[in-house]
């Protein structure tokens, strides 16, 4: 068997099998090949050879479980921005539930232990010449409100803390949020606390 | 938004990718299903017999831990392909280390082809076989690509880390050998 002097015609040939020609080079190659003995004998060949080769044994792969074993995208959801409407909504849905139960913890302590010094969240209401409404847990009907007595004089209740637009509450929050970055200050006894540790000890 | 393909067209290698980092887990599947066989039979033709599987899917892991730094710059199948050489090479020489034996001798090949029940006549296909396997392990590695991957010289020279021009005289010295030892 000898070889076509037309290399470049050669160099197509495995290029034909895989039918990666288009369409003007494969008609080309195909004119030549009908008289090219060479070419047309080492196309067959490359043929017998391809035929051995993809006769490879391979073991059956589980794609399922290689695809389980792959890495997720993680960085990609990571990185993802949220919706500022979101985190806004997000705030302002944390900052109601934090002054809900703060007024409840408050008054419920207050109705349990006496009078107990105002609270940061009522500094931050009483400066706003605002109140906080919250359910009375002595009141005897079901959304009766408990007014803060005058010796009482900061925790007062809102009429609607869902009726504060949202400049309202972003005011708020900014000031939750410096609230957030004071440091906390050790808290002082308090005759509520001996209170409890007198309850649960039974003195 | 990225455009995805039409249904019933096979969508490309890319755009699959952009659609598993999207975070869409069926694309990672059929990049695994197009691909995982060529990988496995290539793992196989480098007489990387034992723990194919082990290395096919070591190869789509990796692959997929690195395609932030994937240009498309050569074919998702030609880096599949690097990696799994890589892989192929790393055990070898782990194996040779442990037990300090010599290099995969080129009759490692011979138990890989099977018969072609049906399609080629076994004594064609035995004397095929054999003269495949008398090449040296660089030859017969590019004969695999050309021949039987259908790569270009530029992708076998990245896969093997040569020069596309060695790529071609390793691809003319195989086929010139095969040749002569099929009319021996």
């Amino acid at each position: 068997m000898t070889d076509c002097p037309n290399v470049q015609m050669r160099e197509r040939l495995p290029d034909l099998l895989h039918d990666a020609l288009d369409a003007s080079d494969r008609a080309a190659l195909e004119a030549h090949l009908a008289g090219c003995a060479d070419c047309a004998a080492e196309l067959a060949v490359l043929r017998s050879a391809r035929h051995v080769m993809s006769a490879v044994r391979v073991p059956v792969l589980d794609t399922a479980s290689i695809v389980a074993a792959l890495p997720r995208p993680v960085a990609l959801h990571l990185s993802r921005t949220v919706p500022r409407r979101s985190r806004t909504i997000f705030r302002i849905a944390a900052a109601v539930s934090f002054i809900s139960l703060g007024g409840i913890s408050v008054a419920v302590a207050r109705s349990f232990f006496g009078d107990v010094t105002s609270t940061s969240v009522d500094s931050i209401l009483a400066g706003r010449g605002e109140s906080l409404q919250v359910v009375s847990p002595v009141a005897g009907n079901v959304g009766e409100t408990a007014q803060s007595s005058a010796a009482v004089p900061v925790l007062t209740m809102h009429p609607s803390v869902g009726a504060l637009d949202d400049a309202d509450l972003e005011s708020l929050l900014d000031e939750l949020d410096q609230l957030e970055a004071t440091p906390l200050a050790e808290p002082e006894s308090t005759p509520g606390g001996r209170a409890i540790a007198s309850a649960i000890l039974g003195s | 938004m990225a455009s995805y393909s039409t249904p019933g067209v096979e969508a490309p290698d890319v755009e699959l990718i952009a659609r598993w980092r999207a975070g869409d887990e069926r694309a990672a599947t059929m990049l695994v299903e197009r691909h995982a066989s060529s990988v496995a039979r290539y793992v196989a033709s480098m007489g990387g017999r034992d723990g194919e599987e082990e290395v096919v899917q070591d190869t789509f892991v990796r692959a997929f831990g690195a395609l932030d730094s994937f240009r498309g710059d050569s074919s998702l199948r030609t880096w599949l392909f690097t990696i799994a050489r890589r892989l192929v090479m790393d055990r070898r020489r782990a194996s040779r280390r442990q037990r300090d034996t010599a290099e995969l001798q080129d009759g490692d090949l011979a138990t890989e082809y099977d018969a072609l029940d049906g399609l080629v006549a076994e004594e064609a296909h035995r004397t095929m076989q054999r003269a495949i396997e008398r090449l040296t392990p660089m030859q017969r590695e590019v004969f695999t690509l050309r021949v039987n991957d259908g790569m270009s010289y530029k992708e076998i020279a990245d896969v093997v880390g040569t020069t596309e021009g060695a790529a071609r005289v390793h691809y003319h010295n195989a086929l010139r050998q095969v040749k002569e030892r099929l009319h021996d």
